[in-house]
């Protein structure tokens, strides 16, 4: 072996100072960049998210579940909770048959399609609002039938219901898409082949490998349905006890100086987010591979 | 310029990667690296580029200490396996970037960087490429172009991993004779890191093959290949059987002293391995009194060579035997002929004795599994 | 495969009934009102400060956004430090908190007498009820489209093209500048498109800290809302489609703009 030690003029053992690694920034420059970032997030986000808890409690616990006693703010919670019963599992569906669609076959016009869907997320919340109004309102093309043979759409529970709809509109499908596109048809081909019907393949092979996805944008789904504001407002009419959401609620307790009970109200949506943001970090934490991999919000 | 590696340590966590690696390199030698995965061989060519900090040891080009310098400092040409080019650039501002990223009063004004690009996309073969970006390249072209990259700086050494790993077998052949032909042409001392003998063996003027972090051999192509000095390197380099025996009294005892052969000078007392490679196993004559017997098992031709499959009479080990070209007037071997070998070249290494304590049920294939196992992870 | 006819039929049938024909309602009002009529509304001297207002606004928070954003993305992806996770969760706060609910967060934090105001004033800066409050406002719901964009794209830049930067003689801020940020560089101009595009229509959040003085602090979905209370539905829909057609233009220019830089690479 001629690897042995010849140059004696060498220094003897000396140990390096110790980096990371040699592509990391100096020490200073990465404490900087990580007081910035947390400093911007909890400025953004920590604190707006701390004070509603505090607001609300700011009198107390009794101020606090007084608040709920109130017969409008629990007419504001059953209406929340009607309006995103119905506009979950509905877009549900969509989500569903949209996505199948689109990730199971070749059609011409499939990104237009797809690009359709995104729609309503670049439309701003009061325009949303603003087309039911011009469809139901009282000079609404479509009023005078539906007043005659429905009912009242503007203005009721239908309205805020049908406004939940459009906003919420390409949650799901969005969350499917992605992930049944990378997944493509081998699966369902084979069952098909082994006899399932369309049916059968679809609850037994399609909806296992994509549930976590599905929950995921259940989840996401439903936050935005019963916080959604802007359009809700322009189509609800703020009928005290019949006609307001949560969020129309906070609004008029805000507006009417009545702030803990506002927050108090808040501390109810603030909660359902950080439970939706829990359960979305242990699904991307859990099942990262069952979601899809290329996600954009 | 010459390179002096002394006593180098990289720990990752526990895992000991380089365990006091000594080695001189001579200027403009081509020089192999070759080992397993997880050999330290890679690790090695990144410490003498400083992408790895060294927890001990010295690196030195030629005169100048480089253990302390950085990556930017040391000026070494480094060619990644996966070429890593910058992506949204086009080949001529790949070639040029080093150039480009210098202080102001070292930068070559935009006449002679362009020369200088244009005479390495010569030198590399890739004139008329420049406007292209590496998404339109093939995989030997994206190599040509990483090359010319690392050579635009003047680099001292110049560090290549795995310079053919993501090639096709075709291309890699063309691209091997090349780089030998661009080494003699710029005389940079080169150091390449791969795990494909045939390619070190080829290309290198020495190979330096490494195990677990340490350096079991150094030497030319013949003398690695001639003389493996550890039951490692005799593993790597091709597939030896291997023999359990013993030495007393300076003889070699085989196959439970049923033959006995001549130790190659001084051997160790006690229990051995014999380590001899198919091709070194010579068919003899009854009269040979040294000879292993067996019956053949197992026959297989392929193009000039006969493989045999012989399990040994004493032991019941199956070992492996290449003959040449098969003569058809003297001899067609069959399963279940009788067979008498003996080694005609062979290397002993002393044999551990907890195997040694249980030599009955001593499976002489263990070991080259073993090692082989090791190689693969 | 079965199940095209029914599936697709749905999903057509629902997205015209949903979306496409109540849409196309408000670009039919407005083509009611002609072109002269359309410009009168858009050119009247509030609701220029309107559309000003929301779009100003919405520019100035995603390119906070984006600064921040590629910041927070750099950081989560590159560092290790503890409640990492936690943070990492909290990033999608404004996608899953009711704007409403951020709305009267930020009014409290930001006003005189709030956590941040009452810092703030002292050094004479006055955030509720300005335009800067808007701003605030617009910057929180568009935080986690800048990180979320760039953060996947960051985590795909490798090691070695950093290493091989290095290698070539350029520091730290060169690889920055001339290896890294052009990777990313597609990736963050669509974050700040969709952060801008939701910044702009942003309603609930905003109104709140906005303090709604017309001229001043008024933004355009709450001019239109107010156009309704007054029941001027055509002067509503003018300033409705108005954003749509802006908005549609820029996120249209910003995407032949990320084509071409996607072309060359």
């Amino acid at each position: 072996m001629n690897h042995t030690v010849k140059d004696a003029a060498f220094l003897p053992f000396e140990p390096l100072k110790q980096t990371n690694s040699v592509i990391n920034e100096p020490r200073l420059v990465r404490w900087l960049l990580i007081a910035a970032a947390l400093g911007f997030l909890s400025l953004f986000l920590l604190l707006p998210l701390l004070s509603v808890f505090v607001e609300a409690l700011r009198k107390g616990a009794g101020a606090y579940f007084a608040a709920f006693a109130d017969p409008e703010t629990l007419a504001s919670i059953k209406l929340t909770f009607i309006a995103a019963a119905i506009a979950v599992p509905l877009n549900l569906v969509f989500g569903l048959s949209a996505a199948w669609a689109i990730t199971k076959f070749e059609f011409r016009g499939k990104q237009l399609l797809i690009t359709m869907i995104d729609l309503p997320f670049s439309v701003s919340p009061v325009v949303a609002g603003l087309i039911f109004v011009l469809i139901f309102g009282a000079q609404g093309w479509a009023q005078p039938w539906f007043g005659d043979h429905i009912g009242k759409v503007l203005f009721s529970t239908p309205g805020i219901v049908l406004a939940t709809i459009f906003v919420t509109f390409p949650f799901i499908a969005r969350e499917l898409i992605p992930l049944m596109q990378e997944q493509g048809t081998e699966d369902e081909q084979a069952a098909l082949s082994l006899g399932a019907t369309g049916w059968q393949t679809f609850t037994r092979v399609t909806l296992p490998n994509i549930k976590w996805a599905l929950l995921y944008g259940v989840l996401l789904c439903n936050a935005r349905a019963m916080g959604e504001f802007g359009a809700v407002s322009v189509v609800s009419g703020h009928i005290r006890g019949l006609t307001n959401t949560m969020p129309l609620h906070i609004e008029i307790l805000y507006n009417e100086y009545q702030f803990v009970s506002a927050f108090a109200v808040a501390s109810l949506l603030a909660l359902l987010a950080m439970v939706t943001l829990a359960v979305k970090s242990f699904l991307e934490w859990r099942y990262a591979d069952q979601l899809a991999a290329t996600r954009r919000h | 310029m010459d390179i002096q590696i002394r006593g180098v340590q990289k720990h990752y966590g526990s895992f000991h990667a380089l365990r006091g690696i000594d080695l001189d390199i001579a200027s403009g030698e081509l020089l192999a690296l070759l080992g397993p995965s997880g050999s330290g061989k890679t690790t090695l060519l990144r410490a003498i580029a400083g992408l790895e900090p060294l927890d001990g040891g010295q690196v030195k080009f030629g005169d100048i200490d480089a253990t302390g310098l950085s990556v930017q400092e040391r000026k070494v040409g480094f060619v990644f396996q996966q070429y890593a080019l910058f992506k949204h650039m086009t080949v001529f501002d790949n070639i040029a970037f080093g150039l480009n990223v210098r202080p102001k009063k070292e930068r070559p004004d935009t006449v002679t960087i362009n020369k200088r690009v244009r005479e390495l996309l010569e030198l590399v073969q890739l004139g008329g490429l420049e406007k292209r970006y590496p998404a339109q390249l093939s995989g030997g072209q994206k190599q040509r172009v990483a090359l010319a990259r690392a050579l635009a700086i003047e680099p001292r050494v110049l560090l290549l991993d795995e310079p053919f790993g993501a090639l096709d077998a075709k291309v890699r052949k063309d691209l091997r004779r090349w780089l030998r032909s661009l080494h003699r042409e710029t005389g940079y001392t080169t150091i390449f890191v791969t795990h494909d003998q045939e390619e070190a063996l080829e290309l290198a003027d020495r190979v330096v093959v490494m195990n677990r972090g340490v350096i079991e051999q150094v030497g030319t192509t013949d003398e690695v290949w001639d003389a493996p000095s550890t039951p490692f390197v005799y593993d790597f380099l091709g597939t030896p059987n291997v023999l359990p025996a013993r030495v007393e009294r300076g003889a070699l005892l085989l196959n439970g002293a049923t033959a006995t052969l001549a130790t190659a000078g001084a051997a160790p007392e006690g229990p051995v391995n014999v380590y001899t490679r198919p091709n070194e196993l010579r068919v003899v004559g009854d009269d040979d009194a040294s000879a292993l017997t067996g019956k053949i098992v197992e026959t297989q031709r392929t193009g000039l060579l006969l493989r045999l499959g012989v399990k040994l009479l004493s032991s019941g080990d199956v070992i492996e035997i290449e003959l040449p070209h098969p003569d058809p007037d003297v001899q067609r071997w069959q399963i279940g002929d009788g067979i008498r070998v003996r080694p005609s070249r062979y290397s002993l290494f002393p044999r551990a004795v907890a195997t040694a304590a249980d030599e009955s049920g001593y499976d002489p294939t263990l070991t080259v599994t073993e090692h082989r196992e090791r190689s693969r992870t | 495969m079965p199940g095209l006819t029914p599936t697709l039929g749905f999903t057509l049938f629902y997205l015209g009934l949903i979306v496409l024909i109540p849409l196309a309602g408000v670009f039919f009002k407005a083509s009611g009102l002609g072109f002269a009529g359309l410009w009168k509304v858009i050119t009247s001297e509030r609701v220029l400060a309107a559309l000003s207002l929301s779009f100003g606004a919405a520019a100035i928070a995603a390119v906070l956004n984006a600064v921040f954003g590629t910041i927070v993305a750099w950081v989560f992806v590159r560092y290790e430090f503890p409640g990492k996770r936690l943070f990492d969760a909290f990033i999608d706060l404004p996608f899953a908190l009711p704007t409403a609910v951020a709305g009267i967060a930020l009014t409290a934090l930001y006003s005189e007498n709030g956590w941040i105001g009452s810092v703030l004033a002292h050094a004479g800066i006055k955030v509720a009820y300005t335009p800067l409050g808007i701003i605030v406002a617009m910057t929180f719901i568009g935080l986690p489209f800048v990180v979320r964009t760039v953060e996947p794209v960051l985590r795909e830049v490798e090691r070695d093209l950093e290493e091989a930067a290095a290698t070539l003689g350029a520091r730290r801020w060169q690889t920055v500048l001339r290896v890294i940020a052009p990777a990313v560089f597609p990736s963050l101009v669509t974050g700040f498109a969709l952060s801008f595009a939701r910044a702009v229509g942003e309603y609930g959040s905003v109104i709140f800290i906005a303090g709604n003085f017309p001229m001043v602090s008024e933004i355009a979905p709450l001019l239109i809302i107010i156009k309704l209370e007054e029941f001027d539905y055509k002067g509503a829909t003018a300033v409705a489609a108005t954003m749509l057609v802006l908005s549609f233009l820029l996120l249209l220019t910003i995407n032949l703009l990320q084509a071409w830089v996607r072309r060359r690479v």
